[in-house]
């Protein structure tokens, strides 16, 4: 069955409206605020946090360091999978540091590395480290899949270095970073947050969330949520439109 | 320049064993042979490609242009960044498309171009090179006959001169490319 864009649309919103119907049905169900707080009351809630100065500060704070450990993780992963696609003994030497960040919970790096930096940057640390592995592995993966054939080509043909990263290698790479971007863009969100709940950095929204649940404030709980997961979602069309412009312009 | 090459394996099966080559500077070589002949190896060898074989080569190319028979474009930037890579400006890499009637198509990606397309945009890409001996394997390849005469018309205008060697199965090619010489493999 074919879905056009429009009636797809709709059918999105139509599963929203849906599931906010079934919230708000089993909130009436349970009936206490505390374990389930009503759509409504939620909104109500985030509305007031909108008008209050605090709000912006602490959204803020965290998207500028969530922000700045993605950039961070992006910027070093595709320069050590550079790296690493040209040296044997420099792939061998970070694969474990990989390996071991990829299979450790996000839990213990946050505890450890409260030891080695102030629980302000906590969040951007955390962000970068959950980022780059992924960002590396999926770059280092592209330019260890380009077409040999090409390669042979471009030498071939004496290619300058440059050339072959523009027209070579980035084309080959761009299908491998693209798909790793919108896994990274999530898990650098769901890790700063849970950073800055465990470091609890001062005028984090991290903060926020630790004191509505040590207040049992739920719907501020919620509200918070929320706000993440907005601010995440924004954070990640931002940059996907950014990086399809990049790719549009690599491809012309 | 001349090749001898005494033994040239893949695995275990010898290709060529004992041959002696001789392609005439200044004139046009045609390669001929059924297919496992090893023609391709040849080339590749007389172009520099492959120094795996037991042999050697007098007089080698100093700058070898390679039409692969293999197309070799990257599939997801567009006509004209294929040509942007060996191009030293954007106008000489349209000259070369619109040689090759493809002045239309330069945005286009080389994935969505069609067989006979890819294989224009190679020799335009071709075009675009600059050397002493060119060396092409089977250049016509999926192209249709007004578009293999026009190619070769292009190729002949091209080559002013220089040696040229390519590798057909078509017999029309080597009067196409008005060879002076037929190599056949058996």
């Amino acid at each position: 069955m074919k879905i056009s864009i429009s009636s797809s649309r709709a059918l999105k919103a139509s599963a929203i409206v849906f599931w906010i119907a079934v919230w708000w049905i089993a909130s009436i169900a349970i009936g206490e605020e505390l374990f389930l707080p009503s759509p409504w009351s939620v909104f109500s809630t985030l509305l007031s946090l909108l008008v209050w100065p605090l709000f912006w500060y602490s959204a803020a704070f965290t998207l500028l360091r969530i922000l700045s450990g993605f950039v961070i993780a992006l910027v070093l992963a595709l320069l050590f999978a550079s790296i690493a696609s040209q040296n044997g003994l420099f792939r061998i030497v970070i694969d474990p540091v990989v390996r071991i960040i990829r299979a450790t919970p996000v839990a213990s790096i946050v505890i450890l590395a409260l030891v080695w930096v102030s629980s302000e940057n906590l969040s951007a640390l955390i962000s970068s480290m959950m980022v780059f592995p992924i960002v590396y592995t999926n770059v280092l993966k592209g330019i260890d899949e380009t077409d040999r054939d090409l390669l042979e080509m471009a030498g071939a043909y004496h290619a300058g270095k440059l050339k072959r990263i523009r027209y070579i290698y980035v084309p080959s790479v761009l299908p491998y970073f693209l798909s790793s971007l919108s896994i990274a863009l999530g898990l650098a969100w769901k890790s700063g947050i849970a950073a800055e709940v465990i470091g609890l950095p001062s005028g984090s929204i991290g903060e926020r969330v630790y004191e509505a649940k040590i207040y049992l404030s739920t719907p501020d709980l919620f509200a918070w949520t929320v706000t993440v997961i907005v601010m995440a979602f924004l954070f990640e069309r931002f940059f996907l439109f950014l990086s399809s412009i990049v790719a549009r312009r690599l491809v012309q | 320049m001349k090749a001898v090459i005494r033994r040239k394996v893949f695995g275990s099966e010898a290709v060529i064993q004992n041959r002696f080559f001789d392609i005439p500077d200044g004139k046009c070589t045609a390669i001929t042979g059924p297919s496992g002949s090893g023609k391709t190896t040849l080339m590749r060898i007389l172009a520099g490609l492959d120094h795996d074989f037991d042999g050697y080569i007098e007089n080698p190319a100093e700058k070898a242009m390679i039409l692969f028979q293999e197309d070799r474009l990257v599939g997801n930037i567009s006509a004209l960044s294929n040509l942007l890579l060996v191009a030293d400006s954007r106008w000489n890499a349209m000259k070369a498309l619109s040689a090759l009637s493809l002045g239309g198509d330069w945005m286009k990606k080389a994935s969505e171009l069609s067989g006979g397309m890819r294989r224009k945009l190679a020799i335009a890409r071709f075009l675009l090179l600059d050397g002493d001996v060119l060396f092409l394997d089977e250049p016509f390849r999926a192209l249709d006959d007004e578009s293999r005469r026009n190619a070769a018309a292009v190729l002949r205008d091209f080559r002013q001169g220089r040696t040229m060697v390519f590798i057909t199965h078509d017999d029309e090619d080597v009067s196409l490319l008005e060879a002076d010489f037929t190599l056949s493999l058996p």
